[in-house]
């Protein structure tokens, strides 16, 4: 079974941060890392391109049958998140419990 | 007469002043009691508007001034951003194709400040682009 790993994004994914963990997420994924729980707690802006970063990161996941689910978003987040058509790649979802069954599931 | 007031803010084409123009604006607006609600967006597209001209306005690689201006109606919030850069008004942009890949730029910036805000008009002004955010306070 492939791993799970939960990753706690940034205060903010804009032009200039989106790169690093956009790079960040695709190593973890590449190295193994196919059931994210990307952790939204902290995360209040959201650009667009945080949102490519994370395309670009769900693009890797599918392609090695992967997922990814969305934990703790918050409704700014959420707003860009279903704005950009996010919301209907990675389920969401509030308690980390949630989470680890929604990222198992097949 | 209604009450306005009026705030002005300054930066350059330096992506890194971004991050504290925004955050004085939003401290501006709670003290005004506007809500998170729409500061959030408003600040979301504000960026979006000021990262496009700062990757894409300028034929050189000087230092160029922007003005944001900002104005809190009765009804609405309404943000105006100056730059002078080269010609381009958002409200012409194709719409975005849902279908584009991530690995491209596909102008999901345009498609958030149209989906964000309430309203979004662009003129050019002589040799600045003059493009102004509107976000209704309920």
């Amino acid at each position: 079974m492939q791993p799970t790993v939960t990753v706690d994004a940034p205060a903010r994914l804009d032009g200039i941060t989106s790169g690093d963990f956009g790079a960040f997420l695709i190593r973890l994924i590449e190295g193994g890392g196919c059931r994210l729980i990307l952790d939204l707690g902290s995360l209040d802006y959201l650009s667009s391109a945080g949102v490519r970063a994370l395309l670009l990161a769900h693009k890797a996941l599918v392609a090695r049958q992967g997922k990814m689910v969305l934990l703790s978003c918050r409704p700014s987040v959420q707003e860009v998140l279903r704005i950009c058509g996010f919301e209907a790649l990675a389920p969401r979802v509030e308690s980390i419990e949630a989470a680890r069954l929604v990222v198992r599931r097949p | 007469m209604e009450n306005t007031q009026s705030y002005e803010f300054n930066l350059t084409n330096n992506p890194a002043e971004l991050e504290t123009l925004q955050s004085r604006l939003q401290a501006t607006l709670q003290a005004d009691g506007i809500r998170l609600r729409v500061i959030s967006p408003l600040n979301v597209a504000l960026g979006e508007w000021i990262e496009n001209i700062i990757q894409y306005a300028y034929a050189d690689d000087g230092t160029h001034s922007i003005t944001v201006d900002c104005r809190v109606g009765p009804t609405d919030v309404v943000v105006q951003i100056t730059d002078d850069g080269r010609p381009f008004n958002p409200c012409d942009y194709p719409a975005l194709d849902p279908s584009a890949s991530p690995s491209v730029p596909a102008g999901r910036g345009i498609h958030l400040l149209r989906h964000l805000l309430d309203g979004l008009e662009y003129q050019r002004q002589g040799a600045n682009n003059v493009v102004i955010l509107t976000k209704h306070l309920s």
